[in-house]
């Protein structure tokens, strides 16, 4: 689909960082598109988001064919954009393509997020620190599913609370998404640079020259009174207010939360909790929320897309706002306009939720064809639709849900 | 909803406004539902409109008619928003053997694959919510649980899209998606047909345009060959006007007189070979047709036309389909037009490039035999070569037009077409299209 107008978002001042965004359903033709639209550059580092339709190896190969044997990273992505355009078939393709004419980060790579993402997180934060400057711009990526029979996700917060914890006080600007082949959680898998892999997390690593400014758009406003955590174990709310999560929530929506089964995912109601004051006024940055994964009708539970809320937590019940996502998107956008002319964009990137999408939410219109066109970037600008957002909160990043993430990369002016 | 208490007046009040505020909150969270269904309603309705706007561009001319499945298949897919999507050919028709001919979303499902369909209905769906169990074989192309198909059995094609699961973006299938599948199959079976009658016209055009180009050549020959002849003529009439009382001698005589002769033969060589040539188009070509394996076909022109290649420093390949394919024809014209077809780019080919020879089924189950030279600059095979200048007292060797105009009448007997087109490369080619009826698929691979 095109927005309209289209903007004119990949006329970068600088030709060190270009994007490509194509849609077809050959793998190897989407990639040829893409190679195409490139133009002629010689990078030396590809950041790459390829639907989930299409043959990962085949991409993977199909890249490689292009560039020969430089790194590729990033992986399955729920949908993509750039340049207006955006999709989530599972047909589209978005690339980064850096060239050493420009600052190009640094790669480190875990494969062992199915042992634990903690670990896992611990074990990249460690590679990272030997590098990374104070406040350095890292990206973190990695697959979001980590089984589908039954559904377990890999979870962002313990990836990203062991890669804190093991940073040694360093801090990073760490920004980052949750990869997925589609929208219905079925899968997701990492270009890791040197192929196609699963249960993997990828960190690129910016010199310290290189500055983010990252906006966070919400949607979500707050339909219910405070209520405590009486009862979690890890993502499963058990009770709020001493009884049955699920009983709480379907009694005061007076509406029933996903299929009859309650086992796919429900994007009616998240639940929020609020960062500092409680009773200040509404502020969607304030907030925190977590989608509902599932419920379990048998025990009453329900299932959060994140096990990062603790017990005796002060929660609401959340509600997808459509207008207010809009709303939030346009305030996000004008503040990314008005960023510091002090540095030079040079890339931006947009981690969008995939439950933001029209064709999930509802939304009369897409919110990313509505940030690209609000945006009018001079730089170049690729987005993807993800699992889970990760950005700054407070004093630091974590995960986030029902977020567009948009980040612009500057460079410091010589 | 939460019990009021009854001590505290202002507990009391709190929790008045507490349950005012989960009440208005839940009220606002059902309406905001409400009002994101009915929009993914409304934008399911306008999926078949979209569709329809969509895959009709596949009909305007610039869209190569091998494309159009692979291209209408992406916009159901987009549309449709699933996970699964085929364009599936019955061969024979009537017989339940549906072929895949365009998938999109499984790497387990590849064009080419063959299912067995023994009953195949005109509509189906699957959902959780209907009991009757799918026609045999139905579920065996997307290997999903949902699915909605679409059966045309007059073309003996069909549509299929499918899920994996009904939650989250994919909504349960329902009877109401006939609508959706069958104008998705019929805008493409229109599309096909479009671009058959297209074909059809470009070919009436190119045929009469090589007739055009040879009964040019032929006046031009015509020309050249009778020129001497009348030129003897005039100069033995302009001499005796000159001299009229000048007798010529025996010798003078005898020598225009055999010039005179040997004109005169010459023309009515040429008179005869215009008169057989004349026949020949006309006479209707003898078939003996019979199931012939394409692949042997292919390597058989290879095989002859290896020492030209040889010669003139061009490479030739030939590309087969991974699966078998047998098409009912008369081996000895098909070979004489394919090699003529080769022949021609062979002579138009630099030194260096490559002159390709590839074979596929199409969406619509036509066998597609494609020559193509590479050459950068290469001219059509329709158009003379220099070899053919009609130069007096050179050999004449069979003009490129002259060879696809052989070919073009044994592929045109064989009810196929052939078209020559020239490349966005300045590279030639020309497609030999043989109907559906002629072709049929093997048990083997190639």
């Amino acid at each position: 689909m095109r927005t309209s107008p289209a903007a004119d978002l990949t006329d970068a001042p600088s030709n060190s960082v270009q994007v490509a965004y194509a849609l077809h359903y050959d793998t190897v033709t989407v990639v040829e598109r893409c190679c195409a639209l490139l133009g002629d550059i010689a990078p030396v580092l590809l950041l790459a988001f390829c639907g989930g339709k299409h043959d990962p190896a085949a991409a993977f190969t199909a890249l490689r064919s292009a560039y020969g044997a430089i790194p590729v990273v990033g992986g399955s992505a729920a949908g993509a954009m750039s340049g207006g355009e955006l999709g989530y078939s599972g047909m589209e393709m978005g690339i980064v393509a850096f060239t050493a004419a420009g600052p190009v980060p640094q790669v480190h790579v875990t494969h062992g997020l199915l042992h634990g993402e903690a670990e896992a997180g611990e074990a990249l934060a460690r590679a990272v620190a030997g590098q990374a400057a104070d406040d350095a711009v890292v990206l973190l990526f990695f697959d979001s599913v980590a089984s589908t029979a039954p559904l377990r996700l890999h979870y962002a917060s313990a990836l990203v609370d062991g890669f804190h914890a093991a940073l040694g006080g360093k801090r990073v600007n760490l920004i980052g998404g949750g990869l997925l082949t589609d929208m219905n959680l079925s899968d997701g898998w990492v270009f890791d640079g040197k192929g196609v892999s699963k249960h993997s997390a990828v960190a690129l690593v910016f010199p310290p020259e290189v500055k983010a400014e990252t906006t966070v758009m919400h949607g979500c406003r707050p339909v219910s009174s405070f209520m405590r955590i009486t009862r979690i174990d890890g993502a499963v709310v058990h009770e709020l207010d001493g009884e049955p999560a699920l009983a709480v929530i379907e009694r005061m929506l007076g509406l029933r939360l996903g299929s009859t089964d309650g086992s796919d995912l429900s994007l009616v109601a998240t639940l929020g909790e609020k960062h500092g004051d409680p009773f200040a006024p509404y502020d969607e940055n304030a907030y925190v929320n977590r989608l509902i994964l599932g419920a379990n009708r048998s025990d009453g539970s329900i299932t959060l897309f994140e096990p990062d809320f603790r017990e005796g937590a002060r929660v609401q019940i959340m509600a997808r706002d459509n207008a207010l996502m809009l709303d939030s998107v346009r305030q996000g956008t004008a503040a990314a306009r008005a960023r510091s002319p002090a540095a030079k964009p040079f890339l931006g990137l947009y981690i969008d939720c995939a439950g933001r999408a029209s064709a999930r939410s509802g939304a009369p219109f897409e919110e990313a064809a509505l940030m690209m066109q609000d945006l009018q970037a001079s730089f170049p600008l690729l987005g993807f639709y993800s699992g889970v957002e990760i950005a700054p909160f407070g004093t630091y990043s974590r995960p986030l849900d029902w977020t567009g993430v948009l980040t612009v990369l500057t460079q410091a002016m010589p | 909803m939460n019990r009021v208490g009854i001590g505290n007046p202002f507990e009391r009040e709190l929790q008045y406004y507490r349950n005012e505020c989960n009440d208005l909150g839940a009220r606002l969270l059902r309406l905001q539902e409400e009002q994101s269904q009915a929009f993914l309603e409304a934008r399911r309705s306008r999926t078949v409109a979209r569709l329809v706007r969509e895959a009709y561009r596949f009909a305007e001319p610039a869209q190569a008619m091998h494309d159009v499945g692979g291209a209408l298949l992406q916009v159901v897919v987009e549309a449709a928003l699933c996970d699964r999507a085929a364009l599936l050919r019955e061969e024979p028709p009537g017989s339940g053997r549906f072929l895949v001919a365009h998938a999109i979303g499984g790497t387990s499902m590849e064009a080419d694959e063959v299912v067995m369909i023994p009953n195949p209905p005109a509509f189906f769906f699957t959902s959780s919510l209907r009991l009757d169990r799918p026609p045999e074989g139905l579920l065996d192309v997307l290997r999903l649980p949902f699915i909605l198909w679409g059966y045309d059995r007059s073309s003996g094609h069909a549509l299929v899209i499918g899920n994996r699961s009904e939650g989250n973006v994919s909504r349960p299938f329902e009877s109401g998606d006939q609508e959706l599948i069958e104008t998705a199959l019929f805008v493409y079976l229109d599309v096909l047909y479009r671009k058959h009658a297209e074909a059809q016209l470009r070919q009436a055009k190119q045929s009469a345009e090589e007739a055009s180009v040879i009964q040019a050549r032929f006046l031009e020959t015509l020309a050249h060959r009778l020129r001497p002849t009348v030129e003897h003529i005039v100069t033995l009439v302009q001499a005796m006007a000159s001299h009229p009382g000048l007798a010529a001698g025996p010798e003078q005589i005898a020598a225009v007189t055999q010039q005179l002769s040997e004109s005169s033969r010459d023309l009515a060589a040429l008179a005869n070979d215009a008169l057989d040539l004349a026949t020949t188009r006309d006479q209707s070509l003898h078939l003996d047709v019979q199931w012939i394996d394409l692949g042997d076909a292919m390597r058989r022109v290879l095989r002859s036309c290896y020492p030209a290649s040889v010669k003139g420093g061009v490479e030739l390949s030939v590309t087969l389909p991974k699966r078998n394919v047998s098409v009912c024809i008369d081996r000895d014209s098909m070979h004489r037009a394919i090699q003529s077809l080769v022949s021609a780019s062979l002579a138009r080919a630099l030194p260096g490039s490559a002159v390709k020879l590839s074979v596929g089924r199409r969406g619509d189950g036509a066998v597609e035999i494609l020559v193509g030279c590479t050459a950068e600059g290469a001219p059509s095979p329709a158009e003379p070569a220099p070899e053919d200048a009609g130069q007096p007292g050179r050999p004449r060797a069979e003009p490129n037009a002259d060879r696809v105009a052989v070919a073009r009448r044994i592929v045109e007997a064989h009810d196929g077409v052939l078209l020559t087109e020239t490349r966005l490369n300045g590279g030639s080619q020309a497609r030999i299209i043989l109907p559906v009826h002629m072709a049929r698929d093997d048990a083997g691979f190639a």
